[in-house]
């Protein structure tokens, strides 16, 4: 559907003009840039726009508006990456990370919940510090969280009863996870470190030590499944890393059929193998019985 | 005064905040109803909708939005209507509002509440666009004064003039914020009752309460704090004036309990009671 009832000129002007200075990021001091995109100061520029006021130059009251787009889309940034914002403080969250991240992927969809989507990818091609892995790691579950908490649940797959019957007639059917339903491997178990940064606000970490984070021996990860459960509750849990490589299968739809045809030709030690065979059928009501698989 | 509108009078409620979720699920507390914004409930399912569901079991829900962005200068987005209308089948609210400003730009929203220029040309523009919204949700549809920091200088009129062109023009309704009216009087150095003496009142459907922070040379509409006095004054002159609509508490900020807010909402109901009392009288 749509209507064009016809745009006034002027009126756009004052818009295409308004958007273009409140959208530039503020300086530290969370002043507004003195000179224009046109190259012009601001000061003078904003009386061709704006009157004054009996106690603001016209700069000053449109730098009010300035302001609060960014200090809006910063608090949104802040609750949606708490894990990252504590690495960080807010002040170098908002410099090094926040700022650059929302100047080149500026907000164009009516919901803020959408607004960090594409945050960890941007940490993944822009952002090239040192700490560039637990940045990004971290950046994932806080999106993670995010996503499982507005995710709608599909029907699940399988009714009590046809559990009770047995899944044979689930084995030919291609499925995928919930939207609910992440994945992620760690050499060292973030999901704890992140239960016990959030316990405390970011200023604290700023000048205490951060929490122990607990690495994983030689080359091994820890696995997890991040997932809404029957209460609406998002949790985590640690998994088998053969779990991992099974449910990761899912990721772009798999059947079952298919599943067990893949590990057979993955694991070559026979013990591993009978293991993760023995274990197959308990994964599987778990997984079904959690609801976290669906229909492709 | 003859309201335009049959649209009752919900009583007092609060904006729904999810500070308070624990509080109300708990408490169950008896209050007329609550404001959403819709925009908060606008998606397709997860844990923000099974607590929108767990409220509307038990209170009345009315849907106030924050992104229509309706004086923009690009087309009226039906996706957003769309689901606009289908969350308000949920909610059975019985009337939408948003608010009297622009936000978006091709490729860009500024996830604020940005003031139009008050031009006749813009009138006619914002209005045509508010009768198709009203149209398309085949609901009251209300739009919301501003808060506002900038005046500009093709302004043609005052604000009130403007709003109520808008309004009268497109036949939708009028959600009176009267601490945004405070919060731009000040910021624009203009008397409260020249507004509220020169706006088709009986339009309001409902009205809004919210606290502001005074910086000196200028008023901000945080939400964040206790309603003024000089506010309660003006809500106490509009509403005897509308005849009595739907009052509305907003707090997004610095939360207080639920309960402490709901006690703030029922000051309200003291100067309500007060104004029956000198109607009668009179």
């Amino acid at each position: 559907m749509k209507f064009d009832v016809k745009v006034p000129l002027e009126l756009k002007k004052a818009q295409t003009w308004f958007g273009s200075i409140i959208s530039r990021p503020i300086d530290v001091n969370s002043n507004m840039a003195p000179i224009s995109p046109s190259g012009r100061p601001m000061e003078q520029e904003a009386c061709d726009f704006i009157n004054p006021s009996p106690t603001l130059r016209p700069a000053q009251r449109v730098q009010l508006y300035n302001q609060q787009y960014w200090w809006r889309l910063l608090k949104t940034m802040q609750d949606a990456y708490p894990t990252v914002t504590r690495l960080f403080g807010y002040y170098d969250f908002n410099e090094s990370l926040a700022v650059p991240f929302l100047v080149k992927y500026c907000p164009n969809h009516w919901s803020l919940n959408n607004l960090g989507d594409r945050f960890p990818q941007w940490v993944k091609e822009d952002y090239t510090q040192d700490n560039h892995e637990l940045v990004y790691n971290a950046a994932c579950i806080d999106c993670g969280y995010n996503t499982s908490f507005f995710a709608p649940d599909e029907p699940p797959l399988a009714s009590p009863q046809q559990l009770e019957e047995g899944l044979e007639s689930l084995f030919e059917v291609p499925l995928t996870f919930q939207k609910h339903i992440s994945l992620y491997q760690f050499p060292y178990h973030l999901f704890q470190f992140r239960d016990q940064f959030l316990l405390q606000e970011p200023e604290y970490w700023v000048d205490n030590d951060f929490p122990v984070l607990q690495h994983a021996e030689g080359q091994q990860k820890y696995s997890f499944v991040l997932f809404r459960d029957a209460l609406n509750q998002i949790i985590y849990k640690q998994i088998d890393t053969i779990e991992y490589d099974l449910l990761k299968r899912f990721e772009n739809g798999e059947t079952l059929n298919g599943l067990c045809e893949w590990l057979e030709k993955q694991v070559t030690d026979e013990t591993i193998l009978t293991e993760a065979m023995s274990n197959l059928h308990i994964w599987l009501q778990r997984w079904i019985g959690f609801c976290w698989l669906k229909r492709n | 005064m003859k309201k335009k509108h049959g649209i009752p009078n919900l009583g007092i409620g609060i904006g729904l905040r999810v500070p308070h979720y624990e509080e109300i699920f708990r408490d169950k507390p008896d209050i007329d109803w609550f404001e959403i914004i819709s925009e908060n409930f606008m998606i397709d399912g997860g844990k923000a909708l099974e607590n929108l569901h767990k409220i509307l079991e038990q209170y009345k829900v009315v849907q106030h939005g924050v992104s229509l962005a309706i004086g923009s200068p690009d087309p009226l987005d039906f996706e957003y209507l769309k689901k606009l209308k289908a969350l308000a089948k949920i909610t059975k609210t019985p009337w939408i509002s948003d608010h009297l400003c622009w936000g978006r730009l091709p490729g860009a929203h500024y996830h604020d509440l940005l003031p139009l220029p008050y031009t006749h040309e813009v009138i006619d523009y914002v209005a045509e666009r508010a009768r198709i919204v009203q149209d398309y949700l085949e609901l009251p549809f209300a739009l919301e004064n501003l808060s506002s920091y900038v005046e500009f200088k093709q302004d043609e009129m005052p604000e009130w003039e403007f709003y109520s062109a808008v309004v009268e023009k497109a036949d939708i309704f009028m959600m009176l914020d009267v601490n945004n009216i405070y919060v731009s009087s000040r910021n624009h150095g203009f008397n409260t009752k020249d507004y509220i003496n020169n706006i088709p009142l009986e339009r309001v459907l409902q009205i809004h309460l919210a606290g502001h922070t005074d910086h000196g040379d200028y008023v901000l509409d945080t939400h964040d704090n206790y309603v003024k006095d000089e506010v309660w004054a003006l809500y106490a002159e509009v509403y005897s004036r509308t005849g009595g609509v739907s009052t509305l508490l907003e707090w997004d900020d610095n939360f207080l309990s639920f309960k402490q807010t709901w006690d703030e909402a029922l000051r309200a109901k003291q100067f309500q009671k007060s104004i029956i009392m000198e109607m009668a009288q009179k």
